[in-house]
């Protein structure tokens, strides 16, 4: 569509210069185009004339006389504007030459181009290759790397850094390719710009046939002249179709050439246009490459911010954890001991009683003080009594021990948890005064 | 990571810190025990020869126990095993049946020392599950009772602490209604403390009245009422041999050695006075201490030798007073409390003294507190007469009298009162031995 757009500009522009070289040969050549064109249209439209017999006489001869001063006239200035004709289409093939010539050394460089371009092409594949490759590689080492995650920080710290070489390579392959491409993108404008050029060049060929046609309007023109003056003659009318002929053959040549330029341009055009999808599925290709890339990326760094964001979660958590677990053991003991001392007021006298109903106290044992220390386990069951400081008698001592021992098991909390509190604790053996 | 550390360290602090704050040992105060015998089991002895040794020795040991009311020995049908040896012992057993402590023992014949045995006893803390102690003896078979007291006073030492009167003696005077002379008898009898082996120390036609033993328990003072009037004499007992010390003209009685030995306090009864004196074993020189109208009698000695207690009727009732132990000395009432009390005694401690007081129920045996100064009647017979403290003081004696006089120990509180055998004849007065050999 651009390039369409592009090629009416370009005719626009043909247009105008076709139109000052125009007025620059109208000025060479000094003839009314409004006469020929006249000319032109009778010509073209009678085109075969039979010429009528006519009786001979004296008045014949004198007229044939006369013709013969005018055919002799007429054929100065036929061979004046035969000369000038020739001249004319002399330069005119030389011109045509000339722009084959061109157009030719013209088409051998886009030729050139475009295998310079089929091997940039090439070349940008094999990138492509070598990067998809590389990519695949990456996603090797990244799926290795996925196993060795839960090492050392230090090996993700090196597996990062390679990926990032490895993105610096893509980049690398990237810039290549763009740098490629737009190499390419400037050739297609070069191609563009010769393409505006030779549209030019055709402007310039329909000027010169557009000249050539206003020679012909005024050989025509001539003609009409001489017509209007004397009677047409087979023979001029035999020249006329010869000229005529000769015209055609040059408007068929024209056509012809147009028709060739046509197909050129066809040609042309596809293979613009199969450059233009080559160079489509290419982008394609390495958009669908570098959106993969992006994507390996983006989950790679998404993994690696999900596993910085897990770990820092998890150590938020393990320090809120340990606060919370401080805070609350801080509060469940406390309710503990809390719970505990109610439980002493409720159990220490009943262990008291067990005891001292245990305890056959000597008779004279007055003055007598004893500390023994008891361990029980969970159920209450005494485990251990020792003298932790001797009356001094070991049979008052013993009395006590025997005491404990014999109140065993002693009434404690059934609550489990408050048996760090009553795991240990000590009597105080006083002897009575009898 | 140092920050970790560092909330690791102020966790670590609060547990330190909370166990700071925790409770520390509770204490709970036992100050009321129970009055009752330790539970003991004492296992019949085994061996090969505890049929022809010791054959009631577990009964000997046990009535020992028992009688100080500090033991209350279980019987043995409600024993679980009857183990004689160590191997043999099963805690569980004895912790079942709440056998604080068990006895057990074997006898075995000595091959080469015919008629000696070896006896070897051991005593089990049930609770403790430990061997309290473990002893061995070689003994022939008339040592069987000695062997036994031996055993018991081991177990009364080492459980109570206290050393016991079980190897102690008594002796007592009885009198025989129609001896072998066809008139009254009276004998002056010494025995074990339980009343056996009994030992005639004299026999006499004259009564003999409160025999006292001398602190090295090797002579016995008594005094002997003839028609001319009450002498005393001190005889030693190994060897009988008597001699009579020079006392005032009238009634002498109650004689009361000092705890030196050195002395003899008495009371003498002159024209119906009666007044407390000390004789001087050293120098035959006789101190008065009382003087007074009435009646001052049963004099005893303090364990310090300083004071006198002795029984007056000075203040209406009689009551017991207390002067030191020299000439003319003052004198003060020391019981207040009851209708009379008389026949004091102090204890081995000296912080006691044993009474026979009325509290109107009549006589009875009561224990005087010098510090509290109440009376606390001990026994639940209401004739008792001459009681009497054991060398220990882990135990008393008493006379009941009336028509079936008999001798019966006491538990120092009492509950335990059991009566013990008398050789012969009419019991009227008794005393301990003050030091056992």
């Amino acid at each position: 569509m651009v390039n369409r757009k592009k090629s009416r500009k370009f005719v626009g522009r043909s247009v105008t210069l076709a139109l000052l070289v125009h007025a620059a040969i109208i000025f060479v050549v000094g003839v009314s185009i409004i006469f020929r064109q006249e000319i032109m249209h009778e010509t073209v439209d009678s085109d075969v004339t039979p010429v009528n017999a006519h009786a001979v006489d004296e008045a014949e001869v004198i007229a044939e006389i006369e013709r013969m001063q005018l055919a002799e006239e007429r054929e100065r200035a036929e061979r004046i504007a035969q000369q000038e004709q020739l001249e004319l289409a002399l330069k005119q093939q030389k011109e045509a030459e000339r722009l084959a010539r061109e157009e030719q050394q013209r088409l051998a460089a886009m030729e050139e181009q475009r295998l310079e371009q089929e091997e940039a092409l090439r070349q940008m594949e094999e990138q492509k290759r070598q990067a998809q490759a590389e990519i695949e590689a990456a996603e090797q080492q990244r799926l290795e790397e996925q196993q060795r995650i839960a090492e050392a920080e230090a090996e993700r710290l090196r597996q990062a850094e390679e990926l990032r070489q490895i993105e610096e390579q893509k980049e690398l392959a990237q810039a290549e390719f763009e740098a490629t491409e737009q190499k390419r993108l400037a050739e297609l404008r070069q191609a563009e710009e010769a393409e505006a050029r030779r549209l030019l060049e055709e402007q310039e060929l329909q000027a010169l046939e557009d000249q050539k046609r206003q020679a012909q309007a005024e050989i025509e023109a001539v003609q009409q002249q001489r017509d209007e003056q004397q009677h047409q003659s087979e023979i001029e009318k035999q020249k006329l179709d010869e000229e005529i002929e000769a015209k055609r053959q040059v408007a068929l040549e024209l056509a012809k050439r147009e028709q060739l330029e046509e197909a050129e341009q066809q040609q042309e055009l596809e293979r613009q246009q199969e450059l233009e999808r080559q160079r489509l599925a290419a982008e394609q290709e390495q958009r669908e490459f570098e959106e993969r890339a992006q994507q390996a990326r983006l989950k790679k760094q998404q993994e690696q911010l999900a596993r910085e964001e897990l770990l820092r979660q998890q150590e938020e958590e393990l320090l809120r954890k340990q606060e919370e677990e401080r805070l609350q053991e801080q509060l469940r003991r406390e309710r503990l001991e809390q719970r505990a001392r109610s439980e002493f007021s409720r159990y220490i006298p009943q262990i008291k009683r067990k005891v001292e109903d245990a305890w056959i106290e000597s008779p004279n044992s007055e003055g007598l003080f004893a500390v023994l220390e008891v361990e029980i386990n969970p159920v209450g069951e005494v485990q251990a009594v020792t003298v932790f400081s001797s009356s001094g008698s070991l049979a008052f001592d013993r009395s006590g021990t025997i005491a404990v021992r014999k109140a065993s098991p002693l009434p404690i909390p059934k609550d489990r948890e408050l048996f760090q509190y009553f795991k240990r604790f000590r009597f105080e053996f006083s002897g009575a005064p009898q | 990571m140092r920050k970790i550390i560092s909330i690791l360290a102020v966790i670590a602090a609060g547990a330190l810190t909370s166990v700071n704050l925790a409770f520390a040992v509770f204490t709970i105060e036992i100050d009321e025990g129970v009055v009752r015998g330790i539970p003991i089991a004492i296992v019949p002895f085994g061996g090969d020869a505890a049929d022809q040794f010791l054959r009631s020795a577990d009964r000997i040991i046990s009535d020992d126990l028992t009688r100080t009311g500090r033991f209350d020995p279980i019987g043995e049908d409600q024993h679980l095993s009857k183990p004689t040896s160590a191997e043999e012992i099963r805690f569980v057993d004895w912790q079942l049946i709440k056998a604080d402590y068990v006895l057990i023992g074997r006898v075995e014949s000595v091959e080469d020392r015919v008629g000696n045995f070896r006896i070897i006893t051991r005593l089990y803390d049930s609770f403790e599950q430990k061997q309290v102690f473990g002893v061995q003896f070689i003994a022939t078979a008339d040592q069987m009772r000695v062997i036994a007291h031996r055993i018991a006073n081991a177990v009364f030492e080492n459980i109570t602490g206290q050393k016991s009167s079980f190897e102690s003696r008594i002796v007592y005077t009885t009198t025989i209604p129609n001896g072998a002379s066809g008139a009254a008898e009276h004998v002056l009898y010494v025995a074990d403390y339980d009343g056996f082996g009994p030992q005639v120390v004299l026999r006499s036609e004259y009564p003999i009245l409160s025999p006292s033993w001398s602190p090295d328990s090797t002579q016995i003072a008594y005094s002997e009422l003839r028609s001319s009037g009450a002498r005393i004499y001190i005889q030693t007992v190994a060897t009988g041999e008597r001699f009579e010390i020079d006392t005032p003209q009238g009634h002498n009685s109650a004689p009361s050695w000092s705890p030196d030995g050195q002395r003899l306090a008495f009371a003498n009864l002159t024209g119906g006075n009666s007044d407390v004196y000390i004789y001087s074993l050293k120098d035959n020189k006789i101190t008065r201490v009382t003087n007074h109208r009435l009646i001052d009698t049963e004099p005893s000695w303090s364990p310090d030798g300083k004071h006198i207690v002795f029984t007056s009727n000075r203040g209406k009732d009689p009551q017991i007073y207390q002067a030191l132990a020299r000439r003319d000395a003052a004198t003060k009432r020391v019981t207040l409390d009851g209708r009379s009390n008389t026949a004091a005694q102090y204890s081995p401690s000296g912080d006691r003294m044993v009474v026979i007081t009325d509290q109107g129920r009549g006589s009875q045996v009561g224990i005087f507190d010098f510090k509290s100064r109440g009376i606390q009647v001990i026994s639940s017979t209401t004739l008792d007469d001459s009681a009497k403290f054991s060398p220990h003081g882990d135990m008393l004696i008493h006379v009941v009298e009336g028509k079936d006089r008999y001798i019966k120990i006491l538990s120092p509180d009492g509950r335990v009162q059991t009566r013990i055998p008398v050789a012969d004849g009419l019991v009227k007065q008794v005393d301990w031995e003050k030091s056992p050999q």
